[in-house]
């Protein structure tokens, strides 16, 4: 049965129709959350209330347009929620402040301090391991519209027209934004290339 | 289709956007542009680096945030189907048990078409793979006397005839011209390589009988007649360029039947005669060949890809073929290695000392004339080769980063003469590294400071008084040398030496890695110079990616 026809029966509070959802769903939802909002312990939380718009909000759903669409458009607003209200409450963690102070010069790593790796060899290791550093901070980087598209399209699946949907622009726009998210991440990473 | 074009489209046609027709067209364009190949692969290695990233890794819900889930939609699904008026609650009821049973019996049905399509897939393939491949006839005969090529390196007591000339075998020498209708025959432990006119290198293993037969009915096409031994083929791509020789007709002859490499193929062909009975086999390390052998009156071709090997003799079922994980050259052939191969393989100034079973003795000298420096030579998965030059020519390395990794057998030096421009406070590392598991590494740094490590302790530290004058060149260095029967490391600068360390027992029981890593900005080398023995394992590995480019 497809996703459609399922949300169809929840809108009548079909409980099971609602399960198989679930099933489909949960990894994709969570990881797009983590993914989006990158703080774990609110990634359950967001889920829940995710799942729970099925029912609460099935009324918006209009059979039978896209359940992926209208469901990831809800999670999308769960999540800008959730990071227009991180924005006005910054907090700072200890752990950050802590890393932010230490430096390069001698004292930095050099390839012997990787011996003990298991399994790989230690130039692997450093060199694998300061190249995801550096695409994890360009990504972070990434400007909050590109990243999203970016998540949408690499790490969820959609294609650029149901991500057009989800967030509500043009796909012409969709497209320009995935291009200039990849361009930037390909330059910060051209030495590993 | 141009390359603005091209460009545009790119990221859409990695994520698969296009509609087919154009996807085609792109696809035509990047088979012909370098430069586009190579900004689609860059764009398509960040999409696959991006997996890796930890905050992107898929992420599971706990127990708890199920039975969470479930429980308040529980709660939401009673409210609404509260709301609904009575007959369509008996209606949703009714409808709920019979989808049920419909979805379970569907999805059990949906199973076993799908594996009715992946039968109906394999026989597709299947018969696809049995369409044979057109190969060259053989109506031609070579003129006596046509030049083939020559005798580019000779090992060993190797020699040379040609019984059409009554001519009997006799010492071969480097530089040798062979002709049409020339046997070379290697001894125990002799190897020798002849580059033919059209570039293809064919390397003779030892205890080898190979002749260069001229074909009957043709006049340009000949055969590589493999009486017994082994025979590496090297074919090169057909070169564009109108002024380049074009491929000559030849084939591979043995008791396997005939062997016809495509261009861009490398191949070893072994034969082993016992009597009148043989064992032999053809591996294809890259490119592609066709195998035509005779069973039981029947011509059979066999295609093989790379790391097949087809295999035939006493004992085995006629014509078995087999897959070889990692086919790579032999280690011979590393004997065989030409200076033009190194060069290939390393971009730098490379001086060929001499060349063993265990790996080829070269002199690498990077320097302010070298053109280019990141080519990527380097083993597979080293690390990017980052070393840039500045527009005064000096070589920059990079901050925090593997600059380059070179594959070493000990003994070995390494010297750099830093550019005088750099100042003091800048700190660099470079040093040797062996047996990841057992962990020995050597390290020499900017202050002059050598350290040991062994799993990850230092064993050793010493220094010398280094310079740090921002007008003077310096030199700094790390030798290790071979002493009582284990190595000894010792560190040099401009003045002075150090008396050096006993490294542990281990070092240098395999093969290890060099490495240079700047640890500031703006680190600059005049020179970088590196001698010692390349292992013929690696150089192997290498060689085998070299024919695969």
């Amino acid at each position: 049965m497809s996703d459609e026809d399922l949300m169809h029966l929840c809108q009548d509070g079909d409980e099971a129709a609602f399960e198989v959802l679930f099933q489909r769903y949960e990894g994709q939802a969570l990881s797009f959350i983590n993914r989006l909002v990158g703080d774990q312990s609110r990634t359950e939380a967001l889920g829940q209330e995710a799942f729970l718009r099925i029912f609460k909000d099935a009324k918006s759903y209009q059979y039978p347009r896209s359940f992926t669409t209208w469901f990831y458009t809800i999670v999308r607003n769960l999540c800008k929620n959730e990071l227009r209200w991180r924005s006005r409450h910054p907090t700072v963690s200890i752990e950050d402040s802590l890393s932010s102070s230490h430096g390069g010069g001698e004292d930095s790593a050099r390839v012997g301090d990787y011996l003990q790796s298991a399994g790989t060899s230690p130039l692997d290791e450093m060199v694998s391991r300061e190249r995801d550093q550096r695409l994890e901070k360009a990504l972070e980087a990434l400007p909050e519209a590109e990243r999203e598209v970016l998540i949408l399209n690499r790490f969820q699946g959609l294609k650029y027209r149901e991500i057009a949907e989800v967030v509500g622009v043009p796909v012409g726009t969709v497209r320009a934004r995935i291009y200039s998210a990849l361009e930037r991440l390909r330059k910060s990473i051209k030495d590993y290339l | 289709m141009d390359c603005e074009k091209c460009t545009e489209y790119l990221a859409d046609f990695l994520l698969d956007e296009l509609p087919e027709a154009e996807a085609v067209l792109i696809q035509e364009h990047l088979n012909l542009c370098p430069a586009c190949m190579k900004a689609y692969r860059e764009l398509k290695g960040t999409g696959k680096m991006l997996e890796a990233v930890p905050a992107m890794r898929p992420v599971q819900g706990t127990p708890d945030f199920s039975r969470a889930v479930r429980a308040e939609a529980s709660v939401e699904s009673a409210k609404i189907i509260r709301a609904l008026p009575p007959e369509k609650r008996l209606r949703v009821e009714a409808r709920r048990a019979a989808r049920l049973t419909k979805f379970a019996s569907q999805r059990s049905e949906k199973v076993s078409r799908s594996r009715v399509w992946g039968v109906v897939l394999a026989l597709i393939i299947g018969v696809t793979a049995l369409i044979l491949i057109f190969f060259t006839g053989k109506n031609s005969l070579l003129y006596p006397h046509t030049q083939l090529g020559a005798l580019s390196l000779v090992n060993g007591a190797v020699e040379t005839g040609n019984a059409s000339e009554g001519r009997s075998p006799r010492a071969a020498h480097e530089g040798e011209t062979i002709y049409a209708g020339d046997t070379v025959i290697t001894p125990e432990g002799g190897r020798a390589r002849i580059d033919l006119n059209d570039g293809t290198a064919l390397f003779i293993g030892p205890s080898s009988h190979v002749t260069l037969e001229p074909q009957s009915s043709s006049v340009d096409a000949f055969s590589i007649s493999v009486e017994s031994g082994e025979l590496g083929v090297n074919k090169p791509l057909a070169n564009p360029d109108k002024n380049a020789p074009r491929l000559m007709k030849w084939d591979v002859h043995s008791d396997l039947g005939l062997v016809l490499p495509d261009p861009g193929t490398q191949l070893f062909v072994n034969v082993t005669k016992n009597g009148s009975a043989f064992d032999g086999s053809a591996l294809v390390v890259s490119g592609s060949a066709i195998v035509v052998s005779r069973h039981a009156g029947t011509e059979v071709t066999t295609t093989l890809g790379p790391g097949s090997k087809y295999l035939e003799g006493s004992g085995q079922p006629k014509g078995r073929t087999e897959s070889v994980v990692g086919a790579r050259v032999p280690g011979w052939r590393v004997e065989l290695a030409t200076e033009a191969d190194l060069q290939r393989l390393f971009n730098g100034r490379v001086k060929l000392r001499s060349r063993s079973s265990s790996g080829v003795e070269v002199e690498l000298t990077y320097g302010r004339e070298t053109k280019q420096l990141t080519e990527d030579w380097l083993p597979e998965p080293a690390g990017p080769s980052t070393l840039s030059k500045r527009p005064d020519g000096a070589i920059a390395v990079p901050n925090a980063r593997f600059a380059h990794i070179v594959p070493f057998a000990g003994p070995i030096s390494m010297t750099l003469t830093l550019n005088r421009d750099v100042r003091a406070e800048r700190s660099l590392a470079f040093g040797a590294l062996y047996s990841p598991e057992r962990g020995v590494s050597v390290d020499v740094s900017r202050d002059a400071v050598m350290q040991v490590r062994e799993n990850n302790t230092r064993a050793h530290s010493s220094n010398l008084s280094a310079r740090k004058e921002s007008d003077k060149p310096e030199k700094l260095g790390l030798e290790i040398k071979t002493d009582r029967g284990g190595y000894r490391a010792s560190m040099s600068s401009r003045d002075e030496k150090s008396t050096g360390y006993t490294l542990p027992p281990n070092f240098g029981e395999k093969p290890g890695q060099l490495w240079l890593q700047g640890l500031s900005d703006g680190i600059a080398m005049d020179e970088i110079k590196i001698s010692g023995t390349i292992p013929s394992e690696w150089l192997s590995e290498a060689l085998s990616r070299l024919g695969k480019q």
